[in-house]
């Protein structure tokens, strides 16, 4: 990090590969596809690069690239709102639940259920369907493993709403995903 | 602190280990909370599992132009744009800025270079027109002739045909607000009028209406200069301030022909943005783009 702050060509690209995948899996998951998640990593690693010297270290890097990252995927997102969203697949089940989004829950599902879920879902489209403020809490948590205080910082909100934003942003996928009994069974891909 | 009672906000903070013991215990005891808490846990997984990986090539290409943005700074000597707090501001989300676009010159960025090539062409031909029309304006000003504005729509008029002409004396015209605001004749439809603090887009389509209307009722509308107005070119493009001719979602604003009835500044939900009402084929619509060239409004001007 000093060295390429210092103006070590060899370190800075050294940095920016050791973190590329985690950038990349932020950026593909917050735009949904590849062509904008590469428009965004890249205009991304370009701020890093132009930033890095003025990079105070106050924030570690991990948490400060992540919110270089975030903005550029969700500036990616708002130029590009206009190109047509992919169809989301039926069994997503979308606008069939009779409760919606951040109902209680009133009877647990099957275990079976609950695998069917982890097993069938296509998490691009339900998060595509989510408000980008929900989708980026959610992903920062959930992929990126950042503690509430990381995301706080890198959304520039408070703790407490990133609380609030990741369990509503959770919820409302569980409710896209979870409806197990009208989709057709598909057959797992895991080992 | 309150504990949170909703189900999905119990099993969320439970699942990251944000409840006390005690809450925690009593979370668990609750069947709600414990069968959505599964729930959740299927979903945290799910988004947990990474995506495929970018194309090598991609990966690649990207890098690379990182380390091209790092060596143009290094051949800047550091500073200039170089000194934007880049990515260091956090957006509002829903409100993006560009905090993390580059500034570099797209040489920096190979791969992004479809269709903008001739955007660059663009550009220089709208600095060449700002020679022009500056030089223009210098004479008209020796001579005593104290119509600039009239000069400038000249100018405008004159490269009509050409759209990077038309974009950069407008747009340069667009982005020093103040001096338009102070050759344009006062009130007049050259002008860059003030909308002031709105809400929404129909709050900002409404102020513009009004103000439409008032210059209808005084005669300053469509009859007069409004006229030398719809000339100043065919291409919307050509009124983007120049931070936004290369921006793709500003695009909006040169969908075909069209011409500007209005142009103004405003506050939109606390952001100021720059706020245009354009014309085309019967009908009219109002765009606004804040400061990161992303546009925040773009609805038809009717009700």
């Amino acid at each position: 990090m000093a060295a390429a702050q210092a103006g070590d060509r060899d370190a800075l690209e050294a940095l920016l590969r050791r973190h590329h995948d985690r950038l990349w899996a932020l950026c593909r998951r917050l735009t949904g596809n590849h062509a904008d998640a590469e428009d965004a990593l890249q205009d991304a690693l370009i701020a890093i690069a132009r930033g890095i010297r003025r990079y105070d270290g106050r924030a570690a890097f991990t948490t400060w690239s992540y919110r270089v990252a975030t903005n550029a995927c969700l500036d990616e997102l708002r130029r590009r709102r206009r190109r047509p969203v992919p169809e989301v697949p039926e069994t997503l089940g979308v606008g069939t639940s009779s409760e919606g989004p951040g109902r209680a829950v009133s009877a647990p599902p099957a275990p079976a259920a609950v695998e069917a879920v982890a097993d069938r879902l296509d998490v691009d489209a339900a998060l595509a369907l989510l408000p980008q403020d929900f989708r980026a809490a959610v992903v920062l948590r959930d992929l990126c493993d950042l503690d509430y205080a990381e995301i706080a910082r890198v959304l520039g909100i408070p703790p407490g709403t990133v609380r609030s934003r990741i369990a509503r942003g959770r919820s409302q996928l569980a409710d896209l995903l979870g409806n197990p009994t009208d989709a057709p069974h598909r057959p797992s891909t895991r080992p | 602190m309150t504990a949170p009672r909703d189900p999905d906000d119990l099993a969320s903070a439970l699942l990251d280990g944000r409840l006390t013991d005690d809450e925690a215990a009593a979370a668990r005891r609750d069947p709600a909370v414990a069968a959505r808490l599964a729930e959740l846990a299927a979903v945290r997984d799910a988004v947990g599992r990474p995506p495929a990986g970018p194309d090598p090539a991609v990966r690649e290409r990207g890098l690379a132009a990182a380390l091209a943005a790092y060596d143009a700074g290094d051949a800047a000597g550091e500073g200039n744009e170089g000194d934007e707090p880049v990515g260091a501001a956090v957006s509002p989300l829903g409100r993006a800025r560009a905090v993390a676009r580059p500034a570099t010159p797209r040489a920096d960025t190979p791969w992004r270079l479809r269709g903008r090539a001739s955007r660059r062409w663009l550009t220089a031909a709208a600095v060449l027109l700002v020679v022009v029309g500056l030089g223009v304006l210098a004479r008209n000003w020796d001579s005593g002739n104290d119509d600039t504005d009239t000069a400038a729509l000249e100018v405008a008029t004159d490269e009509g045909s050409n759209d990077a002409g038309g974009a950069g004396s407008a747009a340069e015209g667009a982005d020093s607000g103040t001096t338009e605001e102070s050759a344009a004749p006062s009130g007049g439809p050259a002008g860059i009028v003030d909308l002031g603090d709105v809400d929404s887009a129909d709050a900002l389509a409404d102020r513009a209406r009004s103000i439409l209307a008032a210059r209808f009722d005084s005669g300053l509308a469509e009859g007069s200069g409004g006229e030398a107005e719809a000339d100043q070119g065919a291409d919307g493009q050509g009124f983007l301030p120049p931070a936004c001719s290369d921006d793709a979602e500003a695009e909006v604003l040169s969908a075909g022909p069209q011409r500007v009835v209005l142009q103004g500044r405003a506050v939109f939900d606390g952001e100021p943005v720059d706020v245009w009402v354009l014309a085309a084929d019967g009908e009219e619509r109002v765009v606004a783009l804040d400061a990161s060239c992303a546009v925040v409004v773009d609805q038809p001007l009717q009700d």
